[in-house]
């Protein structure tokens, strides 16, 4: 038998995301798939550094992209801002850390209640990999907690997760150059961070 | 620390995010479908039945039937519909495979794991030999797959790592075999498809795979295709230890969206289906 062609059971690529985007406004499934696979990664590394948490990210990235194709099943988003679904995916992500932030916060202050559970070590390389990667993240945030939290946001998209200023603008909901004056604050307190944390 | 370096992050595993990916597809099809949609279907079914009824009954009426010359033929081919009973059932099960071809298969099947990974690879070739072997099955193949039968199996190895591999090659591993990995009633099969055009006595030809990882609960899996002038038989394997392939293939069948669709169901050991599924191409 000749092979004609061989792939995968997976939507053709679309070129922009501007495509992608179209097709996900016709509300096809497909269109869902290939913008998970061009930004889970994207999302996942985002919600690690917000969070300090790779669990904790794994949710958000599912709960991430559900939201976003409820959004599009339920009324027309319009069409793409900056040529780009990222930073409209960012702004949906944040709001899910956000709200399971408060979620967890109640289920830390209830399980604060509860006896304490049996120590049960993972001793598995990759989990091992993971705990020193969050430790490291979180002595990060524990840096940047001096900061205060829409400074601290600004930073992370701004520098984390390389949007543009006008990007990070719409993921924040501010304009422009309340962005550039918090990037600007953030820098003046930076230096004084770097030498505490040092 | 330098705060405005992103402090590095490890990625997102890709074999969590297929599985992601798929189940986000999946369910965004469930979704699209609106409760009506059902009923209204029933209820033109029901039009179509009365309709046809009422032409048939008509005495001496064989001047042709008005319905005949409005139903002119569309300009692009549809995918068939088959009543899934419509179809018949095919096991492609070839028995249980010897020990040594297990052991065999195996050995091939980590030595291909072992460039890939490095000095990291969960395994080496030699570790199929004190490996526990869970399940070692032929399968038939299906034309255009260019051999016979294919040996599908799955197995620990004495440090509890799981592989499932297919002939020598590696379809998935995981550090344990007791890993559920996203599975749960609701959604009892995770698979990963493989579809592939070729031609055969100048005609196309369609080859679909499908590698899967189940509930323990799911025993049995089966595949048809259905195109634009037909449907194949349902193709089936017996399968156990939550993991398993099957493949099916059809003459006419062009891999195109549109113009082919292949379904896969699931049963339980109870024989009850337990999962169903479309994949569009």
């Amino acid at each position: 038998m000749a092979m004609t062609s061989s792939r995968r059971s997976q939507p053709p690529a679309a070129a922009r995301d501007g495509d992608l985007w179209d097709a996900l406004r016709r509300a096809e499934p497909e269109a869902l798939g290939e913008l998970f696979s061009r930004y889970a990664g994207v999302v996942h590394a985002f919600a690690v550094r917000h969070t300090g948490s790779y669990a904790s990210a794994d949710d958000a990235v599912q709960a991430t992209f559900i939201n976003a194709w409820r959004q599009f099943t339920r009324s027309d988003p319009g069409p793409l801002r900056y040529d780009s679904a990222r930073p409209w995916l960012l702004a949906i992500a944040r709001n899910e850390l956000r709200n399971t932030t408060r979620a967890r916060r109640r289920l830390t202050q209830f399980l604060s209640r509860q006896p304490a559970p049996l120590h049960q070590p993972d001793h598995a390389e990759a989990v091992a990999a993971r705990v020193d990667s969050e430790k490291h993240i979180q002595a990060v945030r524990a840096a940047l907690a001096a900061l205060p939290v829409h400074e601290r946001e600004t930073i992370e998209l701004v520098y984390w997760a390389e949007l543009s200023v006008a990007e990070a603008a719409a993921v924040l909901g501010v304009a422009e150059g309340t962005v550039k004056a918090r990037l600007s604050r953030a820098r003046h307190r930076l230096p004084a961070l770097l030498e505490e944390n040092r | 620390m330098n705060l405005l370096t992103p402090p590095p992050v490890e990625k997102l595993d890709a074999e969590y995010a297929d599985q992601v990916r798929r189940d986000l597809v999946r369910k965004a099809r469930k979704r699209q479908r609106p409760a009506w949609v059902p009923v209204v279907a029933a209820a033109c079914g029901m039009a179509v039945i009365t309709t046809a009824v009422v032409l048939l009954s008509r005495p001496g009426d064989d001047s042709g039937a008005p319905a005949a010359n409005t139903s002119a033929p569309t300009a692009t081919p549809t995918v068939v519909q088959v009543p899934p009973a419509k179809s018949a059932r095919v096991s492609l099960d070839l028995g249980q495979a010897t020990a040594s071809e297990a052991r065999a298969a195996a050995r091939n099947c980590l030595a291909d794991l072992s460039p890939r990974e490095g000095g990291n690879a969960p395994a080496k070739p030699q570790d199929a030999d004190s490996a526990t072997v869970r399940q070692a099955r032929w399968i038939k193949t299906m034309a255009g797959s260019g051999v016979a039968k294919i040996l599908m199996q799955t197995f620990t190895t004495a440090k509890g790592y799981w592989f499932q591999c297919l002939g020598d090659d590696l379809v998935r591993s995981r550090p344990s075999a007791d890993s559920r990995g996203g599975l749960n009633v609701a959604d009892p099969v995770l698979g990963d498809w493989r579809l592939q055009q070729g031609t055969e006595a100048g005609g196309p030809l369609l080859l679909a795979e499908y590698s899967f990882v189940t509930l323990p609960s799911v025993v049995r899996m089966e595949l048809r295709i259905r195109w634009t002038a037909g449907a194949s038989p349902w193709y089936g394997v017996t399968f156990s230890d939550g993991a398993g392939y099957i493949a099916a293939s059809q003459l006419g069948a062009v891999a195109k969206r549109g113009e082919m669709e292949v379904d896969v169901r699931a049963f339980d050991t109870t024989g009850k289906q337990v999962f169903s599924d479309v994949e569009y191409g």
